[in-house]
């Protein structure tokens, strides 16, 4: 008895922001430095009234052509840019997707981790029989929470949804998990305002931080060298215990696919766990950070790409805001 | 690590351009460079060649090269 990623398709919003607009905003990038530093030539970005609802609808309709809808058990929906504080996204799309009303769905709220998390919780529903075959939609809207003069952020970070069919099989193909938290982050990636610890302030003060990115407290905030303090710390031991768990090794692994946070990263990571580049996905040319979403994305262009396929043991790894942290082994 | 091998290293690791080379007085904040990517190299660097994690606050109190060496220690350097 066991699971397995049946299907997966994502949806990228219309409006696109490349690099040659953005240096138009920040004249001391060009687009050239800006991908070659980065690894991003554009994102995209949902337009003034279009929200992660709306990219999930259109990820979820996606992966459900050809699949009758009435077969799905159970909807999870991550997201940290909800529609409303209530209701659940998750409730309405049960709705807009004319899923059955003796399902369960609820939304959760996590970031770059956020598909780990994702597999390991329909693993859990299909393997204690809750569920046969959930429908996992990443879709998230970080452009909403983004400054208009945050070089920084504004340059990473791009919108999607990405929308998984995961089903019961008769082997096991969503492997061992490792996963790990730690609140002591919170500061270094966070949205200060807005919740109902410290209210929205419409007066709120701009703040330069130094590097030529300005933002109030309402906007999205990362503290980028601790974030990359925190995966050189944590990540290397995450991939030996996942992989120790699995009873795998670097070798015997088909391919990787980390959380695309950004090229330099990544190619840091890389090379301190020695991991060969080809069977590393490093990719976030036309679609930049899309938080929950890059491993999904990575996971579909990886395929059309030719670097995976059916049977092909992938490792997984996502990590970001929290902290979180998780990996696995799939086999595809 | 000899001091001059360190500059010499740091310099091609951060990809400075704008200098034919660095010194221990030279200010990282005025190079035509510096940026948030640049931090990141800086801690790339550190923590490959020296198993070191830099904290923000040390970061922002970078001022020469000579202050990344004593975040560092001088032990480190011959």
């Amino acid at each position: 008895m066991g699971s397995k990623i049946a299907k997966i398709e994502y949806y990228l919003p219309e409006q696109i922001l490349d690099n040659k607009r953005l240096s138009e905003d920040f004249p001391d990038w060009t687009p050239e430095k800006i991908e070659q530093k980065i690894g991003i030539r554009e994102r995209h970005i949902v337009g003034e009234n279009e929200t992660s609802l709306d990219l999930a609808y259109k990820a979820g309709e996606k992966v459900l052509s050809g699949t009758n809808v009435k077969e799905i058990d159970f909807l999870l929906l991550c997201t940290q840019s909800p529609d409303y504080f209530l209701p659940t996204s998750a409730c309405i799309l049960q709705d807009s997707l004319k899923l059955r009303t003796n399902i369960g769905a609820f939304d959760y709220n996590l970031g770059c981790s956020g598909y780990i998390y994702g597999l390991a919780i329909a693993k859990s529903l299909i393997n204690s029989g809750i569920a046969r075959k959930v429908l996992l939609i990443m879709s998230e809207t970080y452009s909403k929470y983004i400054h208009a003069k945050d070089k920084a952020n504004k340059t990473l970070f791009g919108d999607a949804a990405a929308a998984t069919l995961i089903e019961y099989d008769e082997v096991e193909c969503i492997h061992e998990f490792q996963l790990g938290t730690d609140g002591q982050g919170m500061n270094n990636l966070i949205v200060p305002n807005g919740g109902m610890r410290h209210r929205y302030d419409p007066h709120c003060e701009e703040v330069a931080d130094g590097s030529g990115s300005i933002r109030t407290a309402n906007n999205l905030f990362m503290n980028g060298p601790e974030i990359f303090n925190f995966t050189i710390r944590n990540i290397p031991p995450l991939i030996t215990e996942v992989l120790q768990k699995n009873n795998e090794t670097i070798e015997t692994i088909d391919y990787i696919i980390f959380h695309q946070a950004n090229k330099y990263m990544l190619d840091y990571l890389r090379q301190k766990m020695k991991i060969p580049p080809e069977k590393f996905f490093n990719n976030m040319l036309e679609t930049g950070n899309t938080v929950s979403a890059t491993i999904p994305i990575g996971i579909c262009k990886a395929k059309e790409n030719g670097l995976i396929h059916k049977g092909s043991r992938i490792l997984l790894c996502g990590f970001g805001v929290g902290y979180s942290w998780g990996a696995t082994v799939i086999t595809l | 690590m000899k001091t001059d091998q360190f500059l010499s290293e740091l310099h091609a690791a951060l990809e400075i351009k704008s200098l034919h080379s660095v010194n221990e007085k030279t200010c990282l904040k005025d190079l035509e460079e510096y940026d948030s990517m640049m931090i990141l190299g800086i801690i790339a660097f550190v923590d490959e060649k020296f198993n070191k994690s830099l904290t923000t606050e040390q970061l922002n109190g970078i001022t020469d090269f000579k202050s990344l060496m004593d975040l560092i220690g001088l032990e480190n350097f011959d």
